[in-house]
Parts: C-alpha cells; sequence; structure tokens
C-alpha cells in the first residue's frame, strides 16, 4: 500500500531532483561503507587526508558541497572508486592495417614463409615492403 | 502523551517499511501531518520531494534503510538505554538542506517515521518548529523502544511487519 501523498508528492517530483537524490545516496552510503570496511573513523580519514577532524565531518555531514576533486582526493585515500562513470564512446577500428617492414633481402628471393634472413645483416640494400 | 497508534505509513517499497504514529484523538499520522505541512510549500516544498524521493526510492528500492542515511542523536540515548538508542534524524546531508524528520530505525528493513520540521538553529531545541516534534519523537521512540525491550510487540522478520505478542497487526501504545 502506497502512502497516498507520498504518491502525489513523488508524481510531482522532477525527474532531475529523483536523479539527485538517487546519486546522493549512493554516495554516502558508499563513502559510509568503504570508512567502515576499513574500520576508519572520521578522524582517522582526516589524519590520512592531513585535514582537521572538523573538515572532514564538514565534508561528511553536508557543510561542505563535495566537487571533484574532494571526491577524487576521498577515491584515492579509500583506495575504491566512489563514482563510476559509464563509457560510451566506441572507439573504431580499421577493417584494414598499414603495416610497414624495412629488412634486408638477400640476393635470393625472399620466400613467402619468412625464411631466407639469415643473412639479412650482410646486406646493404635495405627493402621497404608494405603489407596489407 | 496519551495512546498511540502504531501503524503502516507505506509498505510498497521492496526492500523497507515505513511505519509511523498516530495520536489516539487524531485522523492523521503524525508523518502524514509533516508531509501536509510542506507539501507544495515555496520555501520547504522542494526539500520535501527530495525527502520522499529518499524514503521511498533510494531507501526503498536501493539501499534498504542503510545507517548512513541516519543523522543518530546521542542526546536523546538519555531517555533510552544505549544499547536500544536507535532513535535518529532523516535528513540530506548537503549545505542548508532545511528538513529534518525524526524516526526510529528498527533495523535495515523497518523504520518508524514520526514529524519534524525545518531546522533554523545550531540544535532541534534551539529550533523554534522543531522542538515540540523532537520532544514527542523522544516520547515516542522511548515507548516504542520500552514495548520492543519488554517483548510486548515484535519483528516479523519473514513480512517486515511490527506485531503484538499474539501476532495482532493493530497495536496501540
Amino acid at each position: 500500500m502506497r502512502n497516498s501523498l507520498a504518491r502525489q508528492i513523488l508524481e510531482e517530483t522532477p525527474n532531475e531532483t529523483r536523479q539527485f537524490v538517487k546519486r546522493y545516496g549512493e554516495l554516502v552510503a558508499r563513502i559510509y561503507d568503504l570508512l567502515e570496511e576499513k574500520g576508519w573513523t572520521q578522524k582517522d580519514l582526516a589524519a590520512k587526508l592531513d585535514k582537521s577532524p572538523s573538515e572532514i565531518s564538514k565534508w561528511l555531514s553536508g557543510e561542505h558541497n563535495l566537487t571533484l576533486r574532494t571526491l577524487t582526493r576521498l577515491e584515492v585515500e579509500l583506495g575504491e572508486d566512489l563514482i563510476q562513470i559509464p563509457k560510451t564512446r566506441k572507439f573504431q577500428v580499421n577493417s584494414t592495417k598499414v603495416i610497414h617492414l624495412e629488412f634486408a633481402r638477400s640476393n635470393k628471393n625472399i620466400p613467402m614463409d619468412g625464411g631466407g634472413y639469415t643473412d639479412w645483416k650482410s646486406q646493404t640494400s635495405p627493402v621497404k615492403s608494405s603489407v596489407a | 502523551m496519551n495512546t498511540f497508534a502504531l501503524e503502516i505509513w507505506d509498505d510498497e517499497s521492496t526492500l523497507v517499511t515505513f511505519y509511523t504514529v498516530r495520536m489516539e484523538d487524531n485522523d492523521l499520522s503524525e508523518t502524514d501531518k509533516f508531509m501536509l505541512k510542506f507539501k507544495g510549500d515555496a520555501q520547504y516544498g522542494s526539500a520535501l520531494q527530495e525527502m520522499v524521493s529518499l524514503l521511498l526510492e533510494v531507501m526503498g528500492e536501493e539501499q534498504g534503510a542503510h545507517p548512513a542515511f541516519f543523522s543518530r542523536r546521542e542526546n536523546w540515548a538519555v531517555a533510552l538505554p544505549p544499547s536500544k538508542a536507535r532513535i535518529g534524524e532523516i535528513t540530506l546531508n548537503y549545505p542548508e538542506f532545511p528538513l529534518r524528520l525524526f524516526c526510529y530505525r528498527v533495523n535495515d528493513e523497518l523504520v518508524i517515521l514520526f514529524n519534524g520540521g525545518p531546522k533554523t538553529a545550531a540544535s532541534a531545541q534551539g529550533s523554534e518548529d522543531l522542538n515540540m516534534p523532537f520532544l514527542q519523537a523522544n516520547e515516542f521512540a522511548r515507548r516504542i523502544g520500552k514495548a520492543f525491550d519488554d517483548k510486548l510487540i515484535v519483528v516479523d522478520q519473514n513480512s517486515r511487519v511490527i506485531t503484538d505478542f499474539q501476532g495482532n497487526t493493530e497495536i496501540f501504545l
């Protein structure tokens, strides 16, 4: 049974607000869990970040807006990602590659299986070949 | 304080059942009073939307009643045995979020919501509109905590429901 007032309020809530609260909740829970996993207090975290305990308390209790820089500092100290952003760009790979090889050829014809290179160092006329 | 009913406020969420309290001589629960007071309000309406989203969507569907969302108030533990001091307040921890909703966190799946208001001073007691809900929440929590301690009410873990010791869901304290 959904509370009718709560239903009305949710229906009137902009999607941007709901998305913000969702991200907020994920971040708050994640930081809490990581601190607990490591057995750290806020004082421990402050010492590792070379900050005062009161400043860390402000970070984590809402008196300070967490910037991207602050978040990345926390990530480094906690040793875990706090934010993961999915990669959406697809890197295209050309279906053909052009590789340039430079090698020395003996007076004999170069066999297709790659043999015939034992004397290559003695050759003085390097040949460039393109392999598609 | 008169007798109050302990009743379900919302049980549609996947992870959490929210209870509330309703004074015997009232038609509205304390939580509905809180919601009605700030719904559509020019100053606090947006904050209320965020709070409801936090309750029903974040806690209710994703994180459960995660301890991270409940600020514990150590001074309230004076009224409760320290081991049972589960009273807290729900708020969003970013600068100047104005609203506080007092509650009693039973476990990860059960939360009892009370009333609340805007925090306009450094402490709840100092905030004009928060002082009375704070005192009432203390009393609600004290009586609920004692009822749990005395096994007058119990939690049915399988169904996320609070019942009296005889299994009845209608509870008056």
